[in-house]
């Protein structure tokens, strides 16, 4: 089912955030949500979430779907390994198959099981955040500035990994870069 | 604190010694054997009371007594903390308690309960009091400092409970909860030590240490005074060892 954003308000403080928002969210595809900085992005995501209430205004299409999110912080446990913090939101997969997966990531070289991320690179954190989202048994995946901070090379290679273990879900991606709407196939693009 | 700043922080044995070394040395100068005793006597008097069974069932009595309240302290007081972490009338209820309890001298309190319960509650009652509210207070801090972005986290991915207490508000509570644990320790042992000493109940460290000062027998004083320090450190390693045991085993 697609997901119906029919014009939503959100406002801070007095500070008018989203202002009668509406769109349409096609299933299994890929939207891209393209704004600059403050333009209401992610409180779009948090309202999605059921984070945040809109002031006015309804989202439908939201029942039965498990949502994964890449936020814009990390949100890691950091005194736990890269694998504790995928089995977090994936408890149906291996460890082996958590290496698998951050191994795709460009993370071989440090001890997944053992080492905890808080001696992990702001890089390296980040890709585990991702592969958390992408490992989680969830069809609706947001994604909030998910390349942020990513070093061009590395950015591709975690944008193809995102690509193929995304594939058949609904995905929102949520940034400022045009460049990166383009790598990861947006279908649809809705500029805030 | 860092690793660093924990081993500056260690008691060392030279140290120990060093200051033991003094003692002793003293007792060169100092002339009055009534009231002064040397490190060396206070070992040999306590090495003739250890094969009596008196010591032992004494010890034992106190350990129950004394341990027995600081127990209920943890329990009580983490599943209090809990309570009004959640519900917010249940923390506005135990604020003025909590603070009170905090505040008043120890004395009184022992004062007060040697009034209403048994001299062989008592140490417990006072034991239970003192730490209380320590680790009331340490366990609610450790709950209101839970990172709120990570329990977003944890209801966007809908974690369940038992893994979110598991993986995200255990280990944020945890060095809370294992600094109230040291502290309570300590503290229960003094106050529920004072509160046999006022109580002197059959069978108990208190009832030595109130003979002792009837009958100026200071070596006695020094040895149950030792005792009673080795049993609120060995309480405090014991209480953090089966902490760290059980944090690790749920965590696994």
């Amino acid at each position: 089912m697609d997901i119906v954003i029919d014009r939503i308000s959100k406002s801070y403080g007095g500070k008018l955030v989203l202002d009668g928002f509406s769109a349409v969210i096609p299933e299994g595809k890929t939207t891209a949500v393209l704004a600059p900085s403050g333009a209401g992005k992610t409180t779009l995501l948090r309202i999605l979430t059921g984070l945040e209430k809109p002031d006015s205004g309804s989202v439908q299409g939201l029942e039965g779907k498990k949502i994964s999110m890449v936020f814009q912080e990390d949100r890691l446990l950091l005194h736990a390994s890269a694998v504790r913090n995928i089995l977090l939101t994936a408890p149906q997969l291996t460890a082996a198959e958590c290496r698998e997966l951050l191994t795709e990531m460009g993370i071989a070289e440090r001890d997944q099981e053992k080492e905890p991320v808080l001696n992990f690179s702001g890089g390296m954190k980040r890709r585990v955040a991702i592969a958390r989202a992408l490992a989680a048994d969830g069809n609706l995946l947001l994604l909030d500035e998910p390349f942020r901070g990513l070093d061009p090379e590395t950015k591709e290679k975690v944008m193809e990994c995102c690509l193929r273990r995304s594939s058949g879900k609904t995905v929102i991606l949520v940034t400022h870069d045009e460049s990166e709407t383009a790598a990861m196939r947006a279908d649809r693009i809705i500029r805030l | 604190m860092n690793k660093e700043g924990a081993s500056k922080n260690r008691t060392r044995l030279w140290a120990v010694l060093f200051w033991l070394a003094v003692w002793q040395a003293s007792g060169f100068f100092i002339e009055d054997r009534v009231f002064f005793v040397t490190p060396v006597q206070v070992a040999v008097h306590l090495a003739r009371l250890l094969p009596t069974a008196d010591f032992w069932q004494t010890v034992g009595r106190s350990y129950l007594r004394i341990t027995g309240g600081f127990l209920l302290a943890v329990l009580i007081g983490t599943v209090l903390a809990c309570l009004s972490a959640a519900f917010i009338r249940v923390r506005e209820l135990l604020s003025p308690l909590m603070l009170a309890i905090r505040s008043i001298p120890v004395v009184s309190f022992v004062i007060l309960a040697i009034i209403l319960v048994s001299p062989r509650k008592l140490a417990t009652l006072i034991s239970f009091t003192m730490g209380l509210p320590i680790l009331y207070t340490n366990t609610l801090d450790g709950i209101d400092e839970i990172d709120r972005s990570m329990k977003e986290m944890a209801d966007v991915f809908r974690i369940p409970a038992m893994r979110r207490f598991r993986f995200i508000y255990l280990p944020e509570v945890l060095p809370y909860f294992r600094a109230g644990v040291r502290v309570a320790a300590g503290l229960c042992w003094k106050a529920g030590a004072a509160a046999e000493v006022i109580g002197v109940p059959a069978f108990s460290i208190g009832l030595h240490l109130y003979q002792a000062k009837i009958y100026i027998e200071t070596a006695d004083l020094f040895a149950w005074t030792l005792v009673i320090v080795l049993l609120s450190f060995g309480t405090e390693k014991l209480s953090l060892f089966l902490v760290d045991r059980v944090a690790r085993a749920v965590q696994k």
